[in-house]
């Protein structure tokens, strides 16, 4: 084959993984969720160590208030504190989901979409239970 | 520690799968622990920082969670970045990054 061919044939090639010339299924939907909610789960990471170094360099005052009223004072942090929730719920859920899979359990289509439903589910229920208790 | 998936990609899946099973366990119980605590002041949770067994787990939690952090990141830069410079990059800051948060946060636990 020409190599120039060849050049041009991969420089026209769309990039893996061709989401865009897919039909969205629950299966790809849950398993584009779980690398999101990963990257949101690090970001919240980072942000807990930054939290942890206020918490140590706060003064006495600020230090005897009740630590999570906070929230309620800014749409942002409730906003937050809802996004960080549900995907730390959907991350756990998901991660048994891989779990079983790898132990060759649950591979079943049926099995696959009532156990991708479960965790939507949990994860809902696990965020307003959450959110409703520090709120 | 390794930058290359294609080398030593098995190790990286079992080190996931491993920190994974330790964070299911770590953050059921901070979740419950932050649940009974969330009318406390920033005193008593400093307070229960200064226990030595919390301190051992809450070292042991927050590393565990920056390694599965960075094998899952990688893990998303290897699949997405074509070019390898870009990628090699990526990988670099990525692994500075989470050993930057991970011994400033052990630092934070600890002392």
């Amino acid at each position: 084959m020409d190599p120039s061919t060849t050049s041009s044939r991969s420089k026209i090639r769309p990039l893996s993984p061709h989401i865009q010339i897919y039909k969205p299924q629950l299966t790809s939907i849950l398993s584009i969720m779980h690398r999101g909610t990963g990257i949101i789960l690090s970001l919240t990471a980072f942000l807990s160590v930054w939290a942890l170094y206020a918490l140590r360099t706060m003064d006495n005052d600020a230090l005897s208030l009740p630590l999570f009223h906070s929230f309620k004072s800014s749409f942002l942090s409730v906003a937050f504190l809802v996004v960080a929730t549900f995907s730390l719920f959907f991350h756990m859920g998901n991660g048994v989901r891989h779990l079983f899979w790898d132990m060759g359990k649950g591979f079943e289509l049926k099995t696959a979409y009532q156990s991708g439903y479960a965790v939507l589910i949990i994860s809902i229920l696990g965020t307003l239970i959450i959110v409703g208790g520090f709120l | 520690m390794s930058l290359k998936s294609s080398a030593k990609g098995h190790v990286s899946w079992r080190h996931q799968r491993v920190t994974a099973i330790i964070l299911l366990l770590s953050l059921c119980f901070i979740l419950f622990t932050l649940c009974c605590q969330r009318h406390a002041s920033g005193q008593e949770l400093l307070h229960w920082l200064h226990h030595p067994a919390y301190k051992a787990f809450a070292f042991i939690s927050l590393n565990t969670l920056f390694y599965h952090s960075f094998l899952g990141i990688k893990m998303v830069l290897e699949d997405y970045i074509h070019l390898k410079a870009i990628r090699q990059a990526s990988l670099f800051v990525c692994f500075i990054v989470h050993l930057f948060f991970a011994t400033f946060g052990s630092i934070l636990i600890l002392f």
